[in-house]
């Protein structure tokens, strides 16, 4: 499976940006020892968890609470945070979510973060009177020009808003094949293209690409070996489960071996590369628990020392 | 293919209640104008079990987001009417947003349109439902009894549409009223006491008392202050609980004295 195993850390260029670590997100639910057992570096917040949304009029509103804000503050007890948002709907045709990026420039005034990340994804359309509707579930963008163009577009203003880096990441879905221009082919190189056009980084979630290999029938190794990885700033892990055939992003367990295989693989070879980030769902976190999530840490930490520890 | 267009048949296809079938394909397909090369990238997308299967997620999530609106009701329902009735509302593309409070009051309504009334399972929804009501408008809103002259007649006033009377009817045991022996008046009311949900009470709930239950029965249709003269002998104490009643945002103004002018 894994065609070239073995390599040294690829040496840093000496621009890039110091590495943080092993990071976990935010999650209301779970115990705030957990972010104070020394098994993290920093934290992954998804602000939209800390807010409520008004619709006044036809437009949204998205609005910290301050008690979740405080509350998150202090469980984090003083770790760096990257945010991780879910509500940007950057693919969408119509526009994304303008209520998101205010929201999140109120966030950063109180709580500045190290980067920021999205989905490449679309989760809002227009329905037949004009209104933004949710699909209820994100969906993915088809590798085209236009896509190329309106992500990319997108992202690169995004970066500005803020002034710090912003990542898109690659989404899992079962969807597949999906109608594609010639002149991009397939996802990898719509990841590619985008990323460049929008000067943006990669968060390279290697469990969705694992999903997409697994049920699309291609070489996550391979398609490893395609992506720009000098754009990863950031790596994401999960668990998943087997439904309906497919191998789905599920995010309530362990990480699956070929999953930290191919971390193994993917690490050394991502130079700018700044942290690695378990992911678990809010919603099965607490039943999980805190000795699985902190066992799935401590993995991450070993494979993290040893895959970035400079040759 | 546009962006837009690829879309408009995607989440057509993932919202769809039923499996997409060929000819209502062919309809979209024609009404998106796809090309024939398109046509058949989505053909093949429209044939897979990935969409079931991404259909099938997010008719779980919004599973997910109805029982985090709405616990309480959702608990107290019988699990067949239950299942028939988060179907119904799934159906509908109810609960797709990400933030299914902000949905909750539309999915409380839905659901205690189809409850038995009276029944146990409606009262809870009912409470729930006016729980939300108050909620919303208690951090936004702020009371207006400082602001209203109860001398001027001519105000009119309504029952706020963040407050709710209502009145727990089921017996002991979760019997309907109905199945009850007859009970005076006063008897009924020490039993069975009118709750009033309001932004501005502490903690959102509390008895409603006589004059106050008359008030808003009375307001329930706007009207103006001087109205209520009808309603009580005793009309100081009347206009205290009326005074009351604005101060928790119960009773809202609806055309002031001077517009009323």
């Amino acid at each position: 499976m894994n065609p070239t195993k073995t390599l040294s850390v690829a040496p840093r260029d000496a621009a890039a940006p110091s590495r943080v670590g092993v990071g976990f997100p935010y999650i209301d639910e779970l115990s705030s020892a957990l972010y104070q057992m020394g098994l993290l570096d920093f934290v992954e917040m998804t602000p939209e968890t800390l807010c409520r949304e008004r619709r006044p009029a036809a437009e949204r509103v998205l609005e910290l609470i301050p008690e979740r804000l405080e509350r998150a503050r202090l469980s984090c007890a003083g770790l760096p945070i990257v945010v991780h948002g879910v509500e940007l709907s950057i693919g969408s045709a119509h526009g994304l979510n303008s209520a998101y990026l205010d929201m999140l420039e109120q966030f950063q005034a109180r709580w500045p973060f190290l980067w920021h990340s999205e989905h490449m994804s679309f989760q809002t359309v227009l329905d037949d009177d004009g209104k933004t509707v949710d699909v209820g579930v994100p969906l993915p963008l088809p590798p085209t020009v236009e896509t190329v163009r309106t992500v990319g577009t997108r992202a690169r203003k995004i970066k500005e808003q803020f002034g710090v880096v912003f990542l898109l990441e690659n989404v899992a879905h079962y969807l597949s094949p999906l109608p594609a221009d010639p002149q991009i082919g397939d996802e990898i190189e719509m990841l590619n293209q985008v990323c460049a056009a929008g000067e943006c980084g990669l968060l390279l979630d290697l469990h969705n690409l694992y999903c997409n290999a697994v049920n699309q029938g291609f070489n996550a190794f391979h398609a490893v070996d395609r992506i720009s990885l000098e754009r990863v700033h950031e790596v994401h892990v999960a668990g998943g489960r087997s439904t309906m055939g497919f191998w789905t992003d599920s995010h309530d367990g362990r990480v699956p071996d070929a999953v930290w295989e191919l971390v193994e693989y993917t690490l050394p070879r991502c130079w700018n590369v700044r942290g690695l980030v378990f992911e678990v769902l809010d919603a099965v976190a607490a039943n999980l628990g805190v000795d699985v999530i902190a066992s799935e840490l401590r993995t991450a930490r070993s494979v993290w020392t040893a895959c970035t520890k400079p040759t | 293919m546009t962006l837009r267009a690829f879309q408009a048949a995607l989440s057509h296809m993932v919202r769809s209640p039923d499996r997409i079938k060929p000819d209502t394909f062919e309809r979209q397909a024609e009404r998106l104008e796809l090309s024939t090369t398109e046509e058949e990238a989505l053909r093949s997308v429209v044939s897979s079990t990935g969409l079931e299967l991404t259909r099938e997620i997010r008719r779980s999530w919004s599973r997910g987001r109805a029982y985090r609106a709405a616990p309480a009701t959702l608990a107290a329902i019988p699990v067949d009417q239950r299942d028939a009735v988060l179907e119904e509302w799934i159906s509908a593309n109810g609960s797709s947003s990400s933030f299914p409070e902000g949905e909750a009051e539309r999915l409380l309504e839905f659901i205690e349109r189809r409850l038995r009334d009276p029944s146990p399972e409606r009262i809870v929804c009912e409470i729930e439902l006016a729980s939300y009501r108050a909620a919303r408008a208690a951090p936004s809103s702020p009371c207006e009894s400082n602001l209203v002259d109860l001398r001027r007649l001519n105000t009119w006033l309504a029952v706020s549409p963040h407050a709710s009377l209502m009145r727990i009817q089921a017996g002991p045991a979760g019997t309907p009223p109905t199945n009850l022996p007859e009970l005076d008046a006063t008897q009924s009311a020490e039993l069975h006491p009118w709750i009033l949900i309001a932004p501005g009470i502490e903690g959102g709930v509390r008895h409603a008392s006589d004059p106050e239950v008359t008030i808003l029965k009375a307001l329930a249709t706007p009207r103006p202050i001087a109205e209520l003269d009808d309603l009580a002998s005793d009309m100081e104490s009347l206009m205290e609980s009326l005074r009351e009643l604005l101060r928790i945002c119960a009773v809202t103004v609806i055309i002031s004295a001077d517009k009323a002018n």
